[in-house]
């Protein structure tokens, strides 16, 4: 089998970098290692994770001018859609001004302008959802489906302002018992797929470090 | 010494993974076990966006490396790169979306190695792979997602990664377009949403398992067994404490 140099490399960093960090976190206070060490080890560990921050920060800069790349060369290139990117390109341009030189014009914009957008978007999240329910039933029908939709049916009349007793008693039921225990072994089941491949990242098994 | 128990737990369940990893590769399955629709789908989502010349629109959502969501974005982009790695044949470039930008240097790079595996790097582009503020609740996200699929017309979408229920906005347009769509997410709320509403969702563990169902590599294959294995673990473990407080309640 041929090794690459900067493959094994990548993989060698990598676990010895999530090796650090895991001891780092994990050591508990009384441990019989020696005190200095743990001290070294635990001042890594937080170095490492600052540059995590660090690193956070500069990847919005990049963020931006990829942003600004696209819709530059979409405008420039007249594609499909290049006006709403002759509004983009506009906006940023007019919210860094006014961030300079009119910081109450720019908070003006942001409350004004994107939060009320914003706001409209959220409302038609409602019409989306119902949307869904109704397509679910234009699918294909199986047992899975209709008990999904019969549960949604349940719920959202059970929380309507009547005084229905038996419908919220079921309402309440499912909530605490299926769904919670649904809900729970979707989240423990990924969870123990991110410990695979967590562990298959930090073995250097995962592709990434091999092309 | 005395380990406080979280972290007894937490090393023991380290531990175990790791034999798991890589210990099964000699003994696992050849083959993963459990259709996965979504999976199945893919060379065909690619095959009728490369003959349609369309790009295929593939987006890590909100999942973003250097937090808890590092894994998850890893994985998602490991997805993301099988099913680029089909669509780079095509004229037209797969085009990623991400939402987290510390997830856009992973999303640039993983198209990078799409093109380099199928040794036509001189057409990769870094600006395929975009980054979409969030803004306060992804739904700046959704509005680009929107134009984006207004302007270029994506033939095929796949979601994978974070997403909230905002989800439904972006399937709401899939669906109007009529154009075939995988979503997952590892919120509960954009997991009932990709249900309700994409052409096949990835619940769950799935959307982790796409090395030993896309992937060549027979070491992958082990995965979904190890996974299996940890499964079956919690779950004797969930049953003997069951049984263990059924009988000290009898006593």
């Amino acid at each position: 089998m041929r090794i690459r140099l900067g493959a094994a490399l990548a993989s060698a960093l990598t676990f010895g970098i999530g090796l650090v960090v895991i001891l780092g976190l994990l050591l508990p206070n009384n441990t019989p290692l020696p005190t200095a060490w743990v001290n070294i080890l635990r001042s890594v560990t937080s170095v490492l994770l600052q540059l995590t921050t660090i690193t956070a920060a500069l990847a919005i800069l990049v963020g931006i001018f990829n942003l600004l790349l696209v819709h530059l060369s979409r405008l420039f290139k007249r594609e499909g859609g290049f006006l709403y990117s002759l509004v983009l390109i506009l906006s940023f341009g007019a919210v860094v001004i006014t961030y300079f030189f009119a910081r109450e014009v720019n908070t003006l914009l942001l409350e004004n302008v994107q939060r009320t957008i914003e706001s409209a978007l959220a409302g038609l999240l409602f019409f989306a959802l119902v949307y869904g329910a109704y397509r679910i039933m234009r699918q294909q029908v199986t047992w899975a489906k209709v008990v999904f939709v019969l549960v949604i049916l349940i719920v959202l009349v059970a929380a309507l302002p009547f005084d229905i007793p038996a419908l919220q008693e079921i309402r309440t039921w499912l909530m605490a018992i299926p769904v919670n225990a649904g809900a729970r072994g979707l989240l423990l089941g990924i969870a123990l797929a991110t410990l695979v491949t967590g562990v298959r990242v930090l073995i250097g098994v995962d592709r990434s470090y091999r092309d | 010494m005395s380990l406080e128990n979280t972290q007894i737990i937490a090393i023991f369940i380290l531990v175990l993974a790791f034999a798991a990893v890589v210990a099964l590769p000699r003994f696992g399955r050849k083959r993963p076990h459990r259709r996965i629709m979504a999976y199945e789908m893919i060379p065909a989502m690619v095959g009728s966006a490369i003959e349609a010349d369309r790009p295929i629109h593939l987006s890590l959502g909100g999942a973003g490396v250097g937090s808890e969501q590092t894994i998850l974005a890893i994985s998602s982009a490991e997805l993301v790169y099988y099913v680029a790695e089909r669509a780079t044949i095509g004229d037209t470039s797969p085009i990623i979306t991400v939402s987290n930008p510390l997830s856009l240097p992973l999303a640039q790079d993983t198209l990078r190695r799409a093109y380099y595996a199928t040794k036509l790097s001189k057409r990769f582009s870094g600006l395929a792979a975009r980054w979409y503020p969030s803004g306060r609740r992804s739904l700046a996200f959704v509005a680009g997602i929107s134009g984006m699929m207004g302007a270029e017309r994506p033939a095929a979408h796949v979601l994978v990664g974070s997403y909230g229920a905002e989800l439904a906005l972006i399937l709401m347009g899939t669906s109007r377009r009529r154009v075939p769509t995988i979503a997952s997410s590892d919120q509960l709320d954009g997991m009932a949403v990709a249900y309700a509403m994409s052409d096949a969702p990835l619940l769950g563990e799935e959307m982790f398992v796409s090395n030993a169902y896309l992937g060549d590599a027979e070491v992958h294959r082990s995965d979904t067994t190890a996974l299996d294995l940890l499964r079956w673990l919690v779950i004797l473990t969930m049953l003997a404490g069951l049984v263990i407080s059924i009988i000290h309640r009898g006593g």
